[in-house]
């Protein structure tokens, strides 16, 4: 395939191109000139294996900006004081109007830059000193600035407080990044977004906070009493939630000027300069005013994002656009008939170009287990309404076909599957597959509502407004059940649990004593005391994460403040209250993610049968070949990879294992609590994190060598250890409950693009779902790329560049991933259907 | 000592001298003789900004008295960083640094050179 001539390439038309399955350059000749142009002039922000593409700089402009706002500012309650520095970033950072585009809003000064908060973290903010080419030119220019920037937050930022008041132990246990990852502050965070509130415009909200900001002036004018102390503080919240809404109206309109001003004295071209003006009288109108068509929409949507981002790092992009634009797309083209389809369908591919340039650096450890993206930004798409009718409208339809033509990696959408779903919605969810994009994820609607209101008590008619939090996990977006901070940085690296299980709670590669001392397993006498000897190391590692998570939560408001979430959130305006304090209504939708789960079952399967049952190897011998890496014991280490049984194969000695794990973990997860007194359920999933813990997770009994890739995650079969077929797999995942074992679980399945091709291929696919629903599965994604394509990819990067292949929570483009993880995917088994 | 305090050392180990590091002078400066260069040292997975365990040295280890003293037995590893000066420390052993710009993950060893630490690759 990557043998031929620049001629014939340019020579085959679409039709044969699609029949060879090239659906990237099928993409490349059919989209318009300016998603052509705008696709493939947008930088590639996200991470290429663990570092940053050449070209790719750090901006200093944002916190510099910030921090001299800042200082003036000290002494000032929180919330006021980083109101005034978001302000005045907001007035001064530079902006531009990329060409043909129609969609503005931008974060950072120039395109080819990636922000980072200074306030949040002085480790990442050391780690850019250090980092390797994201320094911009002069160098030493830049090092001054970034070290004085990091002299001034060292010790202040919400991280260093946070540490300063943790539990000494559980600080350096959490931070020693064996056990978990993500940060317990919303520094490093997403938010739900509710767009039914937030799209009645900020002028609207401005005039509810004054209303607010009078009514309690009045009460404090009144008797005093303890009652009225609490209002001295709601004050400076809505005055700092003020300031941060006139700004950000503020700086629509200076894209607004910009936009006028180009088209009256720059611009030749008469449609440009049309164009330019109707942007000019977009950002005019919003944010402030509500939405009154399609652009206007998408624009105030997107100015929405990419503020909430001048505030901090929002590392997913919880949302469900097709339900909020659906309308406006549908008065456009189908009622007044303003815009065509494929106007129509410019501005849908330009809002995922938009979306996939945003890019805020991340730490390394989230580049490796993030790689190719800049965030999870999984979109929500189809689903039911709050009646239960289905959602799907013709701008479900437009960002499938928008996401076939413009290829991105970041946003990837996840489809709400239900049973009333359309055959010409799911004939476009099957093509975007087909398609190779790894996107959408199909998730089982009314699995996730019940389980939604089985975990957290969200009444039905608000589960149904569910959107992806992250990657997987369903959170409604109503008033008290919008999520403002990652509760999931509670993420646990699950396959310690039975590697403590092993070594009595000491972690033999960070060389630390971590969980309890469950004792030698030598001396146990039956697997029943092995098994418990796991429950402990695993409610020990679950509770360290939640703790401090726990505790990050409540003192968010206090170490780092969120004026702008505040703002457009409903309760926090209601209230005078940080979106994140925890005692302003929010109900509660916390999730511990569980990241390598699936050694668990295997490895747990693997002592029963050869130690326990069978006594083929005494623990003696297992522990030897373990602390020896399992050099010199080849024979035992295939011994267990081949013949002990594995999940994923509809074998029930394995199967009753994993099912006898989840519901410990979920009686368990009823013990720990939120801050809102709400459960934390399990999600088995895993982004790329089976590659980044390669290195930290030691041998294990289902064969595994320190520094071996992990499962590729959530309740998927090991590479090639899938033996029995899809339908196996599926009955090994259908045998516990989707809705109270857990609260969701990611299955990777990898399907062979020939034997699906043609009607034939969607009829055998249509099947498959049909029994996956009707096993009760919550979640389902697909590759559909062969191996051929993704060796030559291998081979020949620059040909390849918009192959897109599903990693785990996530899509990314094949090229940007390091090779242990593109190896990873290409041995994936190969299911045939039918 | 008490655990708190036993943990604390710790802590203030982990979260101590980057964040106290002024000037661009202090940042740039990485010993021939460096921990970053040595078999022993993991870099720390959560964050990677140069902070790393020692698989050989406990808490209570000091590499930096005139008479260093090595802790062998204890429940936290030695926190280290990628610059702090080895070059007294007996239980150096040179490392090869094999992914030197860092684009694959998570190979055996400290994989990814610093900036500070590409002087050592050229
Ligand atoms: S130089 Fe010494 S302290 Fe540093 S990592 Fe090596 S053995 Fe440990």
């Amino acid at each position: 395939m990557g043998q031929r001539t620049a001629q014939t390439e340019k020579a085959l038309s679409v039709d044969e191109l699609a029949n060879r399955r090239e659906w990237w350059s099928v993409a490349q000749k059919t989209r318009s000139k300016r998603l052509d142009y705008l696709r493939k002039g947008v930088w590639k922000k996200g991470a290429i294996g663990g570092n940053y593409a050449p070209g790719i700089k750090i901006d200093l402009t944002l916190p510099q900006l910030f921090t001299e706002k800042w200082q003036e500012q000290e002494g000032e309650p929180i919330m006021l004081q980083k109101a005034h520095a978001i302000a005045h970033v907001l007035d001064n950072i530079p902006i531009f109007i990329t060409d043909r585009s129609q969609i503005m809003g931008y974060i950072g000064s120039a395109p080819h830059q990636i922000v980072w908060h200074w306030q949040g973290i002085s480790m990442v903010n050391e780690e850019i000193y250090n980092e390797e080419g994201i320094i911009p030119e002069p160098e030493e220019e830049s090092l001054e600035i970034l070290a004085t920037l990091n002299d001034y937050w060292g010790g202040r930022t919400a991280v260093d407080k946070l540490a300063r008041i943790l539990d000494p132990e559980d600080a350096v246990k959490f931070m020693s990044g064996a056990i978990g990852w993500g940060t317990p502050t919303s520094a490093a965070t997403y938010s739900t977004k509710d767009f039914t509130y937030i799209f009645k415009g900020f002028e609207a909200l401005l005039a509810e906070i004054e209303e607010r900001m009078e009514e309690t002036e009045q009460k404090l004018q009144g008797n005093p009493s303890p009652q009225l102390l609490p209002l001295y503080d709601k004050l400076p919240r809505w005055e700092a939630m003020q300031i941060v809404l006139e700004a950000s109206i503020r700086y629509a309109k200076r894209y607004a000027r910009l936009a006028r001003t180009l088209a009256e004295h720059f611009e030749s071209d008469p449609t440009r300069k049309e164009e330019l003006l109707r942007i000019a009288e977009t950002c005019e109108r919003v944010p402030a005013k509500p939405p009154r068509n399609l652009q206007e929409s998408l624009q105030f949507d997107h100015f929405v994002q990419v503020l909430a981002r001048y505030e901090t790092f929002e590392g997913a992009w919880p949302h469900r656009p097709d339900y909020v634009h659906g309308p406006y797309y549908d008065k456009d083209v189908n009622q007044e008939k303003r815009l065509t389809k494929e106007e129509a369908l410019d501005l849908v591919g330009e809002h995922l170009i938009r979306t996939y340039e945003v890019g805020i650096f991340a730490p390394k450890w989230a580049r490796e287990g993030l790689q190719g993206i800049t965030g999870t930004w999984v979109w929500t798409m189809g689903g039911v309404k709050p009646d239960g009718s289905d959602a799907c409208n013709d701008m479900t339809i437009a960002y499938m076909q928008a996401a076939r033509l413009v290829r991105v990696s970041n946003p990837t959408f996840g489809f709400r599957w239900h049973p009333k779903v359309k055959d010409e919605v799911l004939r476009e969810c099957f093509e975007c597959i087909r398609h190779g994009l790894g996107y959408p994820s199909m998730r089982n609607d009314p699995v996730l509502v019940a389980n939604t209101v089985h975990w957290y008590g969200h009444p039905v008619e608000e589960a149904r407004t569910w959107v992806h939090q992250a990657c997987m996990s369903p959170c409604p977006t109503t008033k008290y059940g919008c999520q403002p901070m990652r509760m999931a940085s509670a993420t646990a690296n699950c396959a310690k649990m039975i590697e403590y299980a092993l070594h009595d709670g000491y972690d033999p590669v960070v060389n630390m004593q971590m969980g309890p001392k469950t004792g030698d397993p030598r001396q146990f006498k039956d697997f029943e005391e092995f098994f418990g000897a796991w429950v402990k190391q695993m409610e020990w590692l679950r509770n360290i994460l939640v703790r401090t998570v726990n505790l990050g939560r409540v003192k968010d408001p206090e170490f780092f403040g969120r004026p702008f979430l505040s703002a457009i959130y409903e309760r926090a305006v209601e209230t005078g209250t940080d979106a994140c304090d925890p005692s302003n209504g929010e109900r509660g939708n916390a999730w511990v993610t569980g990241f390598t789960w699936v050694e668990n079952a295997d490895s747990l399967a693997a002592i029963k049968k050869f130690v326990y049952d069978e006594k083929k190897y005494t623990m003696d011998q297992l522990m030897e070949a373990l602390n020896a890496n399992w050099v010199g014991y080849e024979e035992m280490r295939l011994d267990f990879v081949k013949n002990a049984p594995k999940w994923g194969n509809d074998d029930d000695y394995v199967d009753d294992l994993m099912v006898r794990c989840l519901r410990e973990v979920s009686r368990h997860a009823k013990e720990n609590k939120c801050p809102s007194n709400n459960n934390w359920p399990l999600l088995p999933e895993n982004v790329s994190g089976n590659i980044h813990y390669a290195n930290l997770v030691g041998a294990l009994p289902n064969g595994r060598r320190l520094g071996d890739a992990l499962y590729d995650g959530g309740i998927s079969p090991g590479p090639g250890l899938d033996k029995k077929g899809p339908t196996a797999v599926l009955k090994s995942c259908g045998k516990f409950d989707h809705v109270t074992d857990g609260r969701a679980f990611l299955l990777n399945q990898r399907l062979s693009p020939t034997q699906l091709s043609g009607e034939k291929g969607y009829q055998l696919w249509k099947a498959y779902m049909k029994t996956w629903a009707d096993l009760g599965l919550d979640h389902v994604q697909f590759n559909m790329v062969d191996d051929a394509t993704l060796r030559a990819a291998q081979k020949d990067p620059e040909k390849y560049q918009e192959v897109i292949v599903r990693v785990a929570g996530y899509s990314a483009h094949f090229v940007d991933i390091s090779r242990k993880t593109q190896d990873n995917i290409i041995q994936r088994t190969v299911q045939g259907l039918g | 000592m008490s655990r708190r305090d036993k943990w604390k050392s710790a802590r203030d180990a982990m979260m101590g001298p980057l964040a106290r590091a002024k000037g661009v002078k202090n940042r740039e400066s990485v010993p021939e003789t460096c921990c970053g260069k040595c078999q022993m040292w993991s870099e720390n997975a959560y964050s990677s900004e140069g902070r790393g365990t020692c698989r050989v040295l406990k808490m209570g280890s000091d590499l930096n008295s005139n008479q260093p003293t090595y802790v062998l037995e204890g429940e936290a590893g030695l926190i280290s960083y990628f610059n702090m000066d080895a070059s007294r420390c007996t239980y150096f052993t040179k490392m090869e640094l094999i992914d030197t710009d860092g684009t694959e993950c998570s190979d055996p060893h400290f994989r990814r050179a610093l900036r500070q630490m590409k002087k050592f690759n050229e």
